[in-house]
């Protein structure tokens, strides 16, 4: 029989070929689908779900992200003793507040303020003057309405005219 | 130049496969425990006019022509006010939904409910409907989404949110 064991003492190799072709093919699928834009939102805020919702475009650059959600101390255990500590310090359980990345977690007067020189500088920087960059929201499907609706008016007063409001699409098609 | 002795055999070039297969199963065991299979993150639009601009649309936009043949249509500005459960255990949830309109207002206690009325609503009316939606203030926003997504759904393109009932803008924390 071909296939049967060698009696000659000769080399025995499996063939690594096809391992090898099926482990790139994986390694490539996954390499594809990891999803590199989530450094720019954060990984706290649950969205709500939503079938009306349509994919993004990812061509817009000129955009401001703004996350919003309420503080509950059981969500933040698992990001270890000090980050808990220093949110629990600052909010108390249930108060809302605005996650910026790059930026220490902000009260909404702080977070006012915050947007009020993002405008200013964008206005600054702008060719024409004019601001064209949209906010988009992400607010934690917990959050208050009332809350959500303190950022949206916010973001109006301070004189941004785009507002796209994050949600996870949902594919469901029932009525 | 190199000649090849007759009768010698070719040199055997071996590929260090073993490296290069670790490697390859380091990186596919890292992408493997990263890979998060989570649902598309969709948006939706909402345009933010100032009150002056808001204003001026309003002063321009042309009286629609009369016309006696067509039968009178609901008026096109709908208020669905969403009400939200006070108590302890089901705070923030859906306690009735009322469908304001110049005919009078209907109360539904469900978005399956809402989605029917809000048909209705819709195939009576003009092209350029506008839905406001005035959640309480204390309504979960996973809620809010799931109204403003049942009235979409009825044909309700324009969708705006106003402001809750009773809602303080100086109280901010």
């Amino acid at each position: 029989m071909s296939h049967g064991p060698s009696n000659d003492g000769g080399n025995c190799e499996p063939n690594m070929i096809p391992l090898l072709d099926m482990v790139f093919q994986l390694l490539m699928f996954f390499m594809m689908c990891v999803n590199f834009v989530t450094n720019q939102v954060s990984e706290d805020i649950v969205l709500p779900e939503s079938m009306s919702a349509v994919p993004m475009d990812k061509s817009e650059t000129d955009v401001l992200f703004v996350n919003v959600r309420p503080f509950i101390a059981h969500d933040f255990e698992s990001k270890g003793a000090a980050t808990l500590n220093r949110l629990a310090e600052k909010f108390k359980e249930g108060d809302p507040f605005i996650i910026i990345l790059g930026e220490e977690p902000m009260r909404f007067n702080e977070f006012r303020v915050w947007l009020r020189n993002q405008f200013q500088t964008i206005k600054r920087t702008s060719k024409d003057g004019k601001v064209k960059t949209s906010v988009i929201l992400r607010a934690h499907k917990l959050t208050d309405y009332d809350q959500v609706y303190r950022v949206m008016h916010m973001c109006k007063v301070e004189g941004f005219r785009q507002l796209k409001l994050r949600a996870i699409t949902k594919t469901n098609t029932q009525t | 130049m190199s000649k090849k002795i007759k009768g010698e055999p070719s040199p055997e070039i071996v590929l260090p496969i073993t490296p290069m297969l670790d490697m390859a199963f380091q990186l596919l065991t890292f992408f493997i425990f990263t890979y998060n299979p989570s649902g598309l993150e969709g948006q939706f639009d909402l345009n933010l006019p100032s009150e002056t601009e808001a204003q001026a649309k309003e002063l321009t936009k042309p009286p629609p022509p009369p016309d006696a043949d067509t039968p009178p249509k609901i008026e096109a500005d709908v208020t669905v006010v969403v009400e939200a459960v006070t108590d302890e255990v089901n705070k923030g949830e859906i306690a009735k939904i009322h469908i304001k309109q110049n005919s009078g207002t209907q109360i539904v206690g469900d978005l399956k409910e809402l989605f029917e009325k809000m048909k209705l609503a819709n195939d009576t009316a003009t092209e350029k409907e506008v839905v406001k939606i005035q959640p309480y203030g204390k309504l979960k926003w996973a809620n809010v989404v799931q109204v403003a997504d049942t009235c979409r759904r009825a044909g309700f393109k324009n969708v705006s949110f106003v402001e809750p009932p009773g809602f303080n803008l100086s109280v901010v924390n």
